[in-house]
């Protein structure tokens, strides 16, 4: 009681002398990073901590490129950028020559305000004096980045010995950088349970157009290539509520490996070599062998533009798996052959991309249109036919599935820009001809999505979200498994209200409902959340959810703001309240700070998880600390 | 026989220990607890205290609810008391609940502020004392934090959640709720303010709520609401004269009938109405 007493006291007078203190004026630094963030990820549904894409955002920030002499593809490369905005800026360079100032997009009608934001983020305008300098040394920078995060409950798997080390999850990273040209990083990490401090490490080296025309890569690195039915990274969006833009996927060739998930990585060396008519690539990877296993992977890619809006690339992969006997010769040895061919043909308003990829000789396919009408209205139509037999290690190929196989579909989405608003529409139609994992059986679904978004008055954002998936799925009737249709229907509301340059409200409503035969549950997410910036070097962010549903298959997913680098979107079940504060400090220009505490408080349970990472008690905690070092 | 009707009682009490101690406020009552963010009147403290803050006047209130759902060892009242100081607002109150077998008696202290023009935020900390004969007594703290704010003039948006600590009494965890609350308010012509709410409470279903407040005429407001769970209607009256304020509302219960209540509200300083105070003194903002 007393305890309690103390830290209950102790939260009135913080909220008291937050409220006292009087909020000094100063411009947005509402971080971009993570408005970008939070429009993009709100929909994602995977639940993991990545931060591929994250390193993707910051490096783009921290090294922007140059809008008004990149071509097109870098543009479009650009993350959540859509191509009708890379194309509409392209024209807009050609017909007006120079972009002085990103008001001026506004006045072109393909360019949304969020388009803007991208790229205000992510490219500059004109270099400033001071950055053409090239010397060595001015131009070296070191960031280093260290980060703590621990649950304060022990969970079962310490107290029985499962986990043999710390319940700490420690991650460090050093990148070094000079004059864009040469780059190197170093990572360690640890996940909670284990012992080694760098039980996972990975590092790589990168030299771009150090010699012209030429990128090389040594160390741990990642793929992409075509549509990713064959090669691609780890991460890779699913469907989301952005109806045209998370479709059609766009190559990023060889990047380096900054993550700390421990799976689809590439390790060896790879080099990219450009001219003005052809690209060629060349990759080899030296894959994690066991005691009688080696499996390397080694591949070409050559692109090519033979005309002007047509763009043809090529790639051809070898999977090759070692198995040794007891001593070291060779008992067997596996070639997998992959070949993948992708086009990509822009015409006016038309855009055309597909993939063919082939493999054990089956063919996976994925062909998508896309036609800007009317400026306003954006269509895009999507075939994909992923043969069951057809399968890659690092194929990410979109579907409903991740693993591109086994599946036909169908999509179509539009987004319309109307003055009273965005509309966004798809509608999805997946069959999956053979047994998979779940299901012995053939089975199919669709699903749609309806979202419109306004600002109905000044500051004010309204955001609606309909969607509707119907799946087949195997339900118990009768103590006998049969195929069923499981019917989800979600519907969100959401609020964000900029009340002032410091302070930003965001309010949710979230509605579930999950209906199959014998099964029907429901599930509410409310939350309430407030960002205040107190200073341009601190800014509290807080955020309090509530929510209920029936089991954990009604779950509801919350994406959360996290430390630089990480993203949360835990799932949420059951019945309980969850809240958190995190607080970004940045006190001098080479340190940033950043800590994050949370607590998941769930009032009807004895116990939260279950196995291994079971915690005794109602009550989930976590901190998390983070340190940023730029030199 | 005496003993036995003493248990039923308590038993009783504990039935209704969430739903029949509704929050005081008549005027709140009779629009079914939509109000969270309108929070016009010194009642904002039990609800959503950020409310207290758009208001620059002092105020005092008394409430009373003779008999919920008939049963007049159930009365509960309340007193509170609002002061505007240049340091943001201040607010203490004081209710009591139950009879001598089981009492509760909380004392508050709020204080509200002004962070920008259009936002406000205010905390409540309560000290609820319990007793129930035979079984002793204990204490417990717990916080309020609402925050409201004008979206335009005369669209407002306000949130509150109440005991944020997940405070209870005793050993026994939860007995005292958690409650989540987020609302809209409109003032249509100044005359007609709509609210609109919902509330989660951390062991139920959430609840939608709906309230009008409708000044028919100059010193006459009539006011009705409604919400789904647990289901009931409200209705009200508040009679305006000089400084004087007179509120009377009253809610079904779907098998328990209705409940009456009223209150008694001083409003110093000026006799124009909320809506035009508060218009006035943020616009000076």
């Amino acid at each position: 009681m007393g305890n309690k007493l103390n830290d209950i006291i102790k939260i009135f007078l913080l909220v008291i002398i937050i409220l006292t203190s009087n909020v000094s004026a100063q411009n947005d630094s509402l971080k971009n990073i993570d408005y970008i963030l939070e429009n993009i990820l709100e929909d994602a549904t995977i639940e993991q901590e990545n931060s591929q894409l994250y390193d993707l955002i910051e490096q783009y920030i921290n090294d922007p490129i140059d809008l008004n002499n990149s071509d097109k593809s870098e543009i479009m490369n650009l993350p959540f950028l859509d191509i009708e905005s890379a194309n509409a800026i392209v024209k807009y360079r050609k017909d007006n020559g120079r972009i002085f100032s990103y008001s001026e997009l506004k006045s072109i009608a393909n360019i949304s305000t969020k388009s803007i934001k991208i790229l205000q983020a992510f490219t500059f305008l004109e270099r400033r004096e001071s950055e053409i300098d090239s010397s060595f040394l001015e131009n070296l920078k070191i960031k280093l980045r260290s980060r703590f995060s621990q649950n304060i409950q022990e969970a079962e798997g310490y107290k029985n010995g499962f986990y043999i080390g710390t319940p700490a999850k420690i991650y460090n990273r050093l990148l070094i950088n000079t004059n864009q040209k040469i780059q190197i990083g170093i990572l360690t990490d640890k996940d909670a349970g284990e012992k080694s401090i760098s039980d996972f490490h990975s590092y790589y080296f990168l030299a771009n157009n150090l010699i012209n025309g030429i990128k090389f890569i040594g160390g741990f690195y990642t793929m992409e290539f075509g549509q990713g039915l064959a090669l691609w990274s780890p991460y890779s969006f699913s469907k989301g509520s952005d109806a045209t833009n998370s479709i059609i996927k766009r190559a990023r060739g060889i990047s380096p490996y900054t993550s700390a998930g421990e799976y689809l990585y590439m390790k060896g060396a790879a080099f990219k070599y450009s001219s003005n008519f052809f690209e060629l690539s060349s990759f080899y990877s030296f894959g994690e062998g066991s005691f009688n296993l080696s499996q390397n992977t080694y591949g070409f890619i050559f692109t090519l533009q033979p005309i002007n809006f047509l763009k043809l690339s090529a790639l051809y992969m070898i999977e090759n798996q070692n198995i040794f006997d007891n001593g070291s010769t060779t008992k067997s040895e596996l070639n997998e052959k992959h070949i993948s061919f992708n086009y990509e043909l822009t015409y006016g308003d038309l855009f055309l991309t597909g993939e063919f990829a082939i493999y054990n000789s089956s063919l996976a396919n994925i062909n998508t249109l896309q036609l800007s009408l009317l400026r306003s209205i954006i269509v895009v139509t999507s075939i994909r036919n992923y043969s069951n037999t057809y399968e890659s290690k690092y194929g990410q190929g979109f579907g409903e599935t991740k693993n591109t196989n086994n599946e036909f579909g169908i999509y179509l989405g539009i987004k319309w820009r109307p003055d009273f608003g965005i509309i966004n529409f798809y509608l999805d139609q997946f069959k999956f001809p053979n047994s998979n994992a779940s299901i012995a059986l053939p089975s199919s679904g669709n699903e749609i999505s309806f979202s419109y978004e306004l600002s109905p008055v000044n500051k004010t954002n309204l955001y609606f979200r309909y969607f509707s998936e119907n799946k087949e799925v195997l339900e118990l009737v009768n103590n006998e498994n049969i195929i069923q249709n499981r019917k989800t229907d979600k519907f969100r509301f959401e609020l964000i209200y900029k009340v002032s340059n410091s302070i930003q409200l965001k309010s949710r409503v979230e509605l579930l409902s999950l209906n199959m035969v014998n099964i029907n549950e429901k599930g509410i997410l409310l939350f309430q959340d407030v960002k205040y910036n107190y200073s341009k070097q601190l800014s509290l962010h807080g955020r309090i959810i509530f929510f209920q549903t029936d089991s954990f298959s009604s779950r509801i997913y919350e994406f959360e703001n996290d430390l630089s680098g990480v993203m949360t979107n835990p799932a949420l079940f059951g019945s309980g309240v969850k809240w958190y504060l995190l607080l970004k400090y940045n006190p001098i220009n080479h340190l940033f700070i950043s800590a994050k505490y949370s607590e998941l408080f769930k009032p009807n349970e004895v116990n939260i998880g279950s196995g291994n990472s079971l915690i005794k008690g109602n009550i989930d905690n976590k901190i998390a600390l983070q340190i940023d070092f730029t030199f | 026989m005496n003993l036995l009707k003493k248990i039923i009682f308590v038993l009783l009490i504990f039935c209704f220990a969430s739903f029949g101690q509704i929050k005081p406020g008549a005027k709140q009552i009779s629009l079914s607890h939509s109000d969270i963010a309108l929070c016009n009147d010194v009642y904002a403290l039990f609800n959503n205290p950020a409310g207290l803050s758009q208001q620059n006047w002092r105020e005092f209130s008394i409430y009373y609810s003779p008999s919920p759902f008939g049963i007049n060892k159930l009365a509960n009242s309340s007193a509170v008391y609002h002061e505007p100081t240049n340091y943001g607002s201040f607010a203490i109150a004081y209710s009591n609940y139950g009879f001598e077998l089981y009492k509760e008696n909380n004392l508050f202290v709020s204080y509200s502020k002004i962070i920008s023009k259009n936002f406000f935020l205010g905390t409540t900390l309560t000290y609820r004392n319990l007793s129930i004969k035979n079984y002793g007594s204990d204490n417990a703290i717990t916080i309020i934090i609402g925050g409201l704010a004008y979206l335009t003039d005369n669209l407002r948006i306000g949130f509150a959640i109440d005991n944020i600590t997940h405070s209870s009494f005793g050993k026994e965890n939860n007995q005292i709720p958690m409650i989540f609350n987020f609302g809209f308010s409109y003032t249509l012509l100044s005359k007609l303010i709509f609210n609109a709410a919902i509330e989660k409470d951390i062991d139920k279903n959430s609840s939608l709520r709906v309230g009008i407040d409708y000044e028919i005429i100059k010193y006459l407001n009539l006011r009705i609401g409604a919400m789904n769970e647990p289901s009931s209607f409200s209705a009200g009256l508040g009679i305006n004269y000089s400084i004087f304020e007179i509120d009377y509302a009253v809610f079904n219960h779907q098998d328990l009938g209705f409940t009456h209540q009223i209150g008694i509200t001083l409003q110093f300083g000026s006799d124009k109405s909320r809506t035009e105070r508060i218009k006035e003194y943020l616009s000076g903002q």
